[in-house]
């Protein structure tokens, strides 16, 4: 799949990755690639800057933690993230309801 | 950490911009990075040398972390510059009227000249009388 449509919405795809659990970056790529059966596939380093943003936006909190003998920074969601997630959530459902009425049409 | 990953990290570490903090977790994060990734390469039946070269080749060209992170950065200060100037301007404007209206309130004071000028005077006074 292009890059475009992910990154577009790449904030979206992160605060979805950690609404069930704390996950470190990679993790969080992993899943995204792996809950999206692989469709987006997108330079991992691009991710970090996104979540260090997320969290200065008060959208995450982190912390240092070991991982499998690694340390690691783990990210996990604020409310404030959930509420966000949960709005960009209706966004996007509205849109892609659009999007598909349109082209029933077609 | 192998001489390609490090060679990736110090092209990153080499033009980002920001808090010196900030930048050495971001860059501790993206070594992790690497090496959870080769290692799943490695686990995947990848060579060490061919898993290494693959996790620098998922994280993508240096120069687009750069960017992203640079441009967050340059926003985030811009933010803060502006923020500054609010505050400047409001505290201004708060503070002016208070001044005008104490400099306003203060009534003159009767002049009172120095006890040592009444001494002159009041000599000057009995010469001129005498």
């Amino acid at each position: 799949m292009a890059r475009e449509p992910f990154s577009g919405h790449l904030d979206l795809l992160l605060l979805a990755a950690l609404r069930g659990e704390p996950r470190h970056g990679y993790s969080v790529m992993e899943h995204v690639r792996r809950a999206s059966g692989g469709r987006f596939d997108y330079p991992e380093g691009t991710v970090y800057p996104a979540l260090h943003r997320l969290e200065a936006d008060g959208m995450l909190k982190s912390s240092w933690s070991e991982v499998e003998g690694r340390r690691r920074r783990v990210y996990e969601l604020t409310a404030k993230g959930a509420g966000a997630l949960d709005s960009r959530r209706r966004d996007w459902e509205r849109f892609s309801q659009g999007v598909a009425s349109v082209l029933e049409t077609a | 950490m192998t001489p390609g990953h490090e060679d990736w990290l110090l092209a990153v570490a080499a033009s980002l911009r920001g808090p010196r903090r900030r930048r050495r977790r971001l860059l501790a994060e993206l070594e992790g990075h690497l090496e959870d990734a080769a290692a799943e390469e490695v686990a995947a039946g990848a060579s060490a040398a061919d898993a290494d070269a693959a996790a620098v080749r998922r994280l993508g060209a240096p120069t687009a972390v750069v960017e992203t992170w640079n441009a967050d950065v340059a926003a985030r200060r811009s933010v803060a510059r502006l923020r500054i100037v609010v505050v400047a301007v409001l505290v201004g404007t708060l503070a002016a009227p208070v001044a005008l209206a104490r400099s306003g309130n203060s009534s003159p004071r009767p002049h009172k000249p120095p006890p040592a000028k009444v001494k002159q005077e009041r000599g000057a006074a009995t010469t001129r009388a005498s």
